[in-house]
């Protein structure tokens, strides 16, 4: 190979043969360091430089051959199964929208119109937005976590002067438990300064959920939170012992709930108190669970009336007495699960929270395999997100009205673009699942891209 | 002693293996270890040596993880999981058998011979 002299012309040629352009100076950097170190013993044999690195080179064997084997075990791994659920699902979600309008009581052409449109953007948006976010590359993310972290924190903020505050602060908490993971992330094997650090990076983000207020982000930021924290100190994130940092994360989560609901008891029981017997304050606060209770009474397994009639005489005649043609809830939004079983009996719906279920437990059990560990856990605060967020959206459709809360994928709108763009992060990680590359452990090396110093040096 | 090429090329991912089974190696130090334990008969090219890693990572017979050295230089380390363990045997039983048998053919003559 004598056109091959030095080893920077070596591993363009090993590059020249790998047609994934991302996975390129991941998999040369390992013969770089591999030519060196066989250049070095040469050198320490008394060859001279030229012919050291030349000798390193030849030693390794033909670049064509080396970059046409890497290339064939180094593709990228399509997610289109998955891709193609998500998107289902999501347009699934949007001929529900209509159709429960177009079935409601007297709509207009016109509104019919513009919800179709509007579900039409909100599909090819949230396509777009998770299509950017499928081919985007995790490890970046996870190297400018504390940029991310800083950033997702202000913006909101910055743009409230031109958008309305509580829709997009409220939109932007959906990204808080990511978020939170890339922050932790960033603490890796920084001791007790860390664990701590890391925790005390939760508060700004609860505090931000707690001021807009969005009680559906704030539960999904705790338990999600709780749940990833103590994920890493169980794998001894923070290096400190497996034991200490769980009961460390314990104590400090719970203590800060404590002093949390310590403040809020009384109105946090109360508000319990009414989700569980709403029939207690139907007058008032416990309105709406009262009536989800009483028209879930008249739903059946599967039903063929649809729309109109279902929506008036079910629920309406129930609450308001006969003959009363009035929608009782809003049937788009947070109730679309609830109106759906209205229109078609409740096994429609739980076929649609079982395919959302599926998706989910999918993603988790393909996380859980994963080897890259900023991968799991991107993928890990992804799934816990929007569980969290069925969950909470099931227990409030089912007649459990402790905050208002919207089906992850199906409810349409901006949430659902945001959730799309989740998916597609997380299902990223499954696509660069072969060139994932952890940064080395020990002392991290100083980088020449933005690095943010602001905490506590 | 040179050996011929076929005959090494089918059992190098077992012999990487086996390296691994005493601990975690980079490749660099797979390459000094095995040309050590054969008495300078294998010399594994590199270029040979990652794809063949890459393809056991793949399958998780191995997995790789970063580390700094001494030198201040990072490294790739490879290290066995379970499941490289478990091939490792099965393909060490595998070896055995074909060298014993092949030893029986070799044998087989004298044998007749001496029949």
């Amino acid at each position: 190979m004598p056109e091959h002299k030095t080893i920077q012309a070596y591993l363009e040629t090993v590059q020249g043969q790998i047609r994934w352009k991302r996975a390129r100076p991941v998999l040369v950097r390992e013969l770089e360091r591999h030519l060196e170190d066989q250049r070095d013993d040469f050198l320490k044999e008394g060859k001279s430089p030229e012919e050291a690195e030349r000798l390193a080179v030849e030693d390794m064997g033909d670049p064509v051959t080396v970059g046409t084997e890497l290339d064939r075990v180094h593709r990228p791994r399509p997610q289109w199964g998955l891709l193609g659920l998500t998107i289902a699902l999501a347009v699934i979600g949007a001929v529900l929208r209509v159709a429960f309008l177009q079935a409601s009581p007297y709509p207009s052409r016109e509104q019919v119109m513009v919800k179709a449109l509007a579900s039409l953007a909100t599909l090819g948006l949230g396509t777009a937005l998770m299509l950017g976010t499928y081919f985007l590359d995790v490890s970046r993310l996870v190297r400018h976590g504390r940029a991310v972290y800083i950033a997702v924190l202000v913006l909101p903020v910055l743009l409230n002067t031109v958008l309305h505050p509580f829709y997009l602060t409220s939109l932007t908490t959906t990204f808080y438990p990511l978020v939170y993971t890339l922050w932790l992330y960033t603490f890796r094997g920084r001791g007790w300064r860390g664990l701590l650090l890391t925790i005390l990076g939760g508060v700004p983000l609860a505090a931000g959920c707690a001021v807009v207020p969005a009680m559906s982000g704030l539960s999904v930021l705790l338990f999600s939170g709780l749940v990833l924290t103590l994920y890493a100190a169980g794998r001894d994130w923070f290096g400190i012992g497996k034991r200490k940092s769980v009961v460390a994360v314990l104590a400090v989560v719970l203590g800060l709930l404590a002093l949390l609901f310590f403040k809020y008891l009384n109105s946090f029981l109360l508000r319990v108190l009414i989700a569980l017997r709403p029939e207690l304050a139907k007058e008032g606060p416990g309105y709406m669970g009262w009536m989800l209770n009483t028209f879930w009474k008249d739903v059946p397994p599967l039903r063929s009336i649809s729309g109109e009639a279902a929506l008036s005489v079910n629920a309406g005649a129930r609450v308001f007495g006969g003959g009363q043609e009035m929608r009782p809830i809003d049937f788009s939004h947070d109730f679309l699960p609830a109106s759906m079983a209205v229109a078609w009996g409740w096994v429609p719906l739980l076929v649609l929270l079982a395919a959302l279920g599926v998706l989910l437990l999918w993603l988790l059990v393909k996380g859980l395999r994963q080897s890259y560990l900023p991968g799991r856990f991107v993928v890990l605060a992804v799934v816990l997100t929007l569980g969290l967020q069925m969950l909470f959206s099931a227990a409030l459709n089912f007649g459990f009205v402790l905050f208002s809360a919207s089906l992850p994928l199906v409810v349409g709108n901006f949430q659902t673009v945001v959730d799309m763009a989740l998916i597609g992060l997380a299902l990223s990680v499954f696509r660069g699942d072969s060139i994932a590359r952890e940064e080395p452990a020990g002392p991290l090396q100083p980088r020449k891209c933005l690095r943010v110093k602001f905490e506590y040096q | 002693m040179e050996l011929e090429k076929s005959l090494v090329s089918g059992s190098m991912s077992l012999l990487v293996l086996k390296l691994l089974e005493d601990g975690d190696l980079y490749g660099y130090q797979m390459i000094s270890e095995l040309r050590q334990r054969s008495e300078d008969a294998f010399r594994l090219k590199a270029g040979t040596l990652y794809p063949l890693l890459h393809s056991l990572e793949e399958k998780g017979l191995v997995t790789a993880y970063e580390r700094t050295a001494e030198s201040g230089k990072s490294r790739r380390y490879y290290h066995l999981t379970k499941q490289g363990r478990d091939a490792l045997r099965e393909k060490e039983g595998a070896w055995n058998a074909y060298a014993r048998a092949v030893g029986r053919v070799l044998k087989g003559g004298a044998c007749l011979a001496g029949a």
